[in-house]
C-alpha cells in the first residue's frame, strides 16, 4: 500500500530524469542571478562616483551589519526560487509533454512531491550555496578597498529565518505554477496580490470602520484617530503598528492556514491535471 | 482486458463526443481503430491510458481504472502519440533515464530495435526526422513490454520501407497477453497488420470485427462496369473499375481493402447491421 503511494526510488528517478532535462535553464538562471548581483553590487557600491567618504561611511555600515547582504540575499532567493517554481512543472504547458508527464510511471503523489522537493527545498539551497561564492566576492572586494566585511555564512539564522519564508510563500506559487502553468509568475503574483489587496481593503475599511473596538490594540488609536477609516489608515503610529504586526501575522497566515491549504489544493490540482 | 461500458465523455458538457459507448478488448490481437477526424480516436486512446476521464461509464484496462494513473498500470500501457514529446536527450540516454520507469524493461530488446530502426544511439531525439523519432519511441515502448501499446498514427512520417519495417516488428511483438490498438487514417499502411477493425462514429462504436469473419461473410471485387446487381453491398469507383463489396458466396475474393470498407461502413450502415448482427448505429 506505501508502495503504491510513494516509492522514494522512483520519486528519485523522476528528480534525476526532471534534473536531466532542465539543467541548462537552471543553470542559466543561477548564473544569471549571480550576473544581476554582481551589477546591484558594482551599481550601489563601487560606483564610480561614490566618493572614498561614502564609501568609509557605506562599508562602516556594512562591516557591522552585513547589511547589503541582508537586504540582497532574501530578494535573490526569492526572486530566484519564485521564477523557479513557476517554470518547475514545465511538462504540463505543452500539451505533448503534458501527455509525456502524465503518463510517467509515477503516482501523482510522488511527481507533486518531487517537484516540490526540487522547487522548495533543492533548488533555493543550491541557491544558497551559490550565495557564498558571491558572498565571498563582495568580500574581495570590499578587502581590495580596504575593509574587511562580515561573512554572511550559511549557518546565519538570517539565511535560515529567509529559507523557511520562502518556503512558506513558495507554497503559493507551486500552487500557481500547477493551477495555470503559463505565465505562472505573473498570473500567481497577480492573483495574489488581488486576494491580499481585497483581504486588506476588507480589514482596514471594512472591519474597522464598522467595528473600530474589534482590536485592543487599535482601539486606543482609534480613539485619537477620526472616525473614518481611511484617516485612521494613515495614522503614523497606525502606520507603525501595521508594520510591526503584519510580518508575524503573515507568518502565522502562511504557516497555520495557507501553506498547507495550498499544497493540498495543488496535489489534487495535479491529481485531476487531464490531457 | 480492455473494458468499456457506458462511456460518456466530452469535453463540453453539452456537446458528448462519446454517448453509451460500449467496448470490449481481447488479448493477443491488434485492433485497428478508424473514424473520421473529429470522431474521437485520439480521445479514445487517452481515456484508456487515463489522461482524459471519462464524465460517467465504467473504465477498466488491465483491472485497473486509468483515471487513477497508478504506477503498476502506468507500466502496462504505452502510447504512442501524434504529437511527441521527446526531450533534449540521446536515443540511448532517454531510455537510460525513463527505463527505470519500467520494470519489465528489456535492455537487450531495446538495442535490438534500434540496431533494427537504424537510429543513431547518440543522436539528439529533438534533432532527428518525425520518422525516427516515431521509431525511437516504438522501440522504447516495445521494450517496455507493455501489455497495451497505443498507437495514434503510427505511420505518420514514416518513409516506406520504415513502414515496411514498422509492419514487420509489431506483428512479431504481439503476444497472447498484449494488445495492440492503432488508430490511424492511413489504413492501407496497416490493414496486412490488423486483426480486428473497430469503426468509431458519431460517439459510439459502429463496428467492430475480426478481419476473418469479414472476409468469410463478404466478397471483395471489381467490376469493369458500374454493378447494377442489387446483391452489391457497396460499391466505389477506384482506377479501373469499381471495387465492390458483395455477400460472400462467390469465388476469387481480392483481399480486403480496408479503406473502402470503412467507406462502406460509414456510409451504407443499413447493408452490413444484419449481416454483422452487430449493433451499427444507423442515422
Amino acid at each position: 500500500m506505501y508502495d503504491k503511494h510513494l516509492n522514494f526510488q522512483r520519486m528519485g528517478h523522476l528528480l534525476v530524469s526532471d534534473l536531466k532535462n532542465t539543467w541548462l535553464r537552471n543553470l542559466l538562471l543561477i548564473s544569471g542571478l549571480l550576473v544581476l548581483g554582481v551589477l546591484v553590487f558594482t551599481v550601489l557600491v563601487e560606483d564610480s562616483s561614490m566618493t572614498r567618504q561614502d564609501v568609509t561611511y557605506l562599508a562602516d555600515q556594512w562591516r557591522s551589519s552585513a547589511k547589503f547582504h541582508i537586504s540582497f540575499f532574501p530578494a535573490y532567493l526569492m526572486v530566484g526560487g519564485l521564477i523557479f517554481t513557476s517554470l518547475v512543472f514545465w511538462e504540463l504547458r505543452g500539451s505533448a509533454s503534458r501527455q509525456f508527464f502524465l503518463a510517467l510511471p509515477a503516482t501523482n503523489l510522488e511527481k507533486w512531491m518531487s517537484k516540490w522537493v526540487l522547487s522548495a527545498l533543492l533548488f533555493p539551497l543550491i541557491l544558497t550555496v551559490v550565495y557564498q561564492l558571491f558572498a565571498q566576492y563582495t568580500y574581495q572586494r570590499f578587502l581590495g578597498m580596504g575593509f574587511e566585511m562580515v561573512h554572511l555564512p550559511l549557518s546565519d539564522p538570517w539565511i535560515w529565518q529567509w529559507f523557511f519564508m520562502y518556503v512558506l510563500v513558495q507554497s503559493i506559487f507551486f500552487l500557481g505554477a500547477v493551477w495555470v502553468p503559463r505565465f505562472s509568475l505573473i498570473r500567481t503574483a497577480l492573483m495574489v496580490a488581488g486576494v491580499l489587496g481585497l483581504c486588506i481593503l476588507i480589514y482596514q475599511f471594512g472591519l474597522y470602520t464598522l467595528m473600530p473596538a474589534l482590536s485592543e490594540e487599535v482601539r486606543d488609536l482609534a480613539a485619537t484617530a477620526t472616525t473614518s477609516g481611511f484617516q485612521l489608515c494613515i495614522e503614523p503610529e497606525f502606520q507603525s503598528y501595521l508594520s510591526s504586526q503584519y510580518p508575524f501575522r503573515f507568518k502565522m497566515i502562511f504557516g497555520l492556514f495557507l501553506f498547507p491549504m495550498a499544497m493540498l489544493i495543488s496535489y489534487l490540482k495535479l491529481k485531476e491535471k487531464q490531457l | 482486458m480492455i473494458n468499456i461500458e457506458k462511456l460518456r465523455f466530452g469535453y463540453r458538457k453539452r456537446a458528448l463526443l462519446f454517448e453509451d459507448l460500449d467496448l470490449h478488448l481481447a488479448p493477443g490481437t491488434i485492433y485497428g481503430l478508424l473514424g473520421k477526424n473529429g470522431a474521437g480516436k485520439s480521445s479514445l486512446l487517452n481515456i484508456i491510458q487515463g489522461l482524459l476521464f471519462p464524465d460517467s461509464g465504467q473504465v477498466n484496462v488491465l483491472s485497473f481504472q486509468p483515471k487513477d494513473r497508478e504506477p503498476a498500470f502506468l507500466q502496462d500501457c504505452f502510447m504512442i502519440s501524434e504529437s511527441m514529446f521527446l526531450p533534449n536527450l540521446t536515443v540511448w540516454d532517454f531510455a537510460k533515464t525513463y527505463a527505470p520507469f519500467y520494470p519489465n524493461f528489456d535492455w537487450e530488446q531495446y538495442g535490438q530495435l534500434v540496431a533494427e530502426f537504424d537510429l543513431d544511439a547518440d543522436a539528439r531525439l529533438n534533432r532527428i526526422s518525425l520518422g525516427q523519432k516515431k521509431k525511437a519511441l516504438l522501440a522504447f515502448g516495445l521494450a517496455t513490454n507493455a501489455r497495451v501499446l497505443l498507437l495514434d498514427e503510427p505511420t505518420n512520417g514514416l518513409d516506406i520501407p520504415s513502414k515496411k519495417l514498422f509492419r514487420s516488428t509489431l506483428a512479431r511483438h504481439i503476444r497472447e497477453d498484449r494488445i495492440f490498438i492503432l488508430s490511424t487514417h492511413q489504413v492501407r499502411d496497416l490493414q496486412s497488420l490488423i486483426d480486428t477493425l473497430i469503426v468509431l462514429e458519431d460517439g459510439r462504436i459502429i463496428f467492430q470485427e475480426n478481419l476473418v469473419d469479414i472476409m468469410e461473410r463478404l466478397h471483395f471485387g471489381i467490376s469493369y462496369r458500374e454493378p447494377e446487381d442489387p446483391g452489391v453491398l457497396y460499391y466505389e469507383r477506384v482506377p479501373g473499375g469499381y471495387y465492390t463489396i458483395r455477400r460472400a458466396g462467390f469465388e476469387d475474393s481480392l483481399e480486403a481493402d480496408v479503406e473502402i470498407l470503412f467507406n462502406a461502413i460509414i456510409n451504407a450502415p443499413q447493408s452490413f447491421r444484419e449481416l454483422f448482427n452487430t449493433q451499427l448505429y444507423v442515422r
